[in-house]
């Protein structure tokens, strides 16, 4: 039998009230959502709206630390991100935070990760915005940088744009093996 | 993954449907399920006898808790 998931797009209604009542209104979602029997739950990897939901202005939770809230507010669900931009964070900091979720929540997290496209964000926050085929290989390299975090119990790794150079341990590791 | 938007009310689900461009979109028609609740479960169910293992859905322009109960029912209907 399929199984079903909820990402949660939209974070202005839970952050916006006064008095403010956020992790009380995330809290309620979080209950919902494993009550009613969704197996994951996802949050975009954004920092600013997209414009069909209200656009910069509106607000939008950073997804790792919405994730560290909903591994409290939650026993049963995955949590991940649909999807995180590969341009946003080094990848083996990206590793470290999925590994840290993972560990918090005894082996929920799913990393969800792609080439970014957001342009206008990475202009706002002065994050390199090169052209596809970069954007696509620097994917290979984090999906590459990542499983070996995963996997094993030190990794080095040196990339061909020479800035994207990890060794090192990878502790926590994974509660198990899981797919990207 | 696919957005859903369930309501009963006709006028709601083409207000829906303007603000995103539904008619004139097809990438927004291919990505959106705007619909009632019978008719979202259908087209959800034609979706898993595909094959899919998981439906992951967004709820747009959601302001309270309750479109994550009326999803979540739908939803299994849907995968029953």
């Amino acid at each position: 039998m399929a199984t079903y998931g909820l990402q949660l797009p939209d974070f202005s209604w839970i952050v916006d009230a006064d008095p403010p009542t956020t992790m009380d209104r995330l809290r309620s979602v979080a209950e919902i959502a494993e009550d009613s029997g969704f197996s994951s739950m996802w949050v975009m990897d954004h920092l600013l709206q997209l414009p069909p939901l209200g656009g910069p202005a509106a607000s939008i939770l950073e997804g790792y630390v919405a994730l560290g809230a909903l591994a409290a507010l939650t026993r049963r669900v995955e949590l991940g991100t649909l999807v995180t931009g590969v341009t946003y964070r080094n990848p083996a900091h990206l590793a470290k935070q999925i590994a840290s979720l993972d560990a918090m929540t005894g082996g929920r997290a799913i990393l969800g990760i792609g080439a970014a496209w957001y342009d206008v964000e990475h202009a706002a926050y002065g994050w390199d915005f090169p052209p596809v085929k970069e954007r696509f290989g620097r994917l290979r390299e984090a999906v590459t940088i990542c499983r070996g975090m995963f996997d094993n119990e030190t990794f080095t790794f040196e990339g061909t744009s020479g800035s994207w150079r990890s060794s090192t341990s990878t502790a926590p590791r994974l509660v198990e093996r899981r797919p990207m | 993954m696919v957005s859903l938007f369930v309501s009963p009310s006709e006028a709601e689900r083409d207000s829906l449907r303007q603000m995103v461009g539904y008619d004139s979109n097809s990438e927004v028609r291919d990505r959106m399920i705007v619909a009632t609740a019978g008719e979202a479960t259908e087209n959800l169910a034609a979706i898993v006898a595909t094959g899919v293992n998981e439906l992951i859905v967004n709820l747009p322009m959601i302001k309270s808790v309750e479109p994550i109960h009326e999803a979540a029912d739908v939803l299994k209907a849907a995968t029953a």
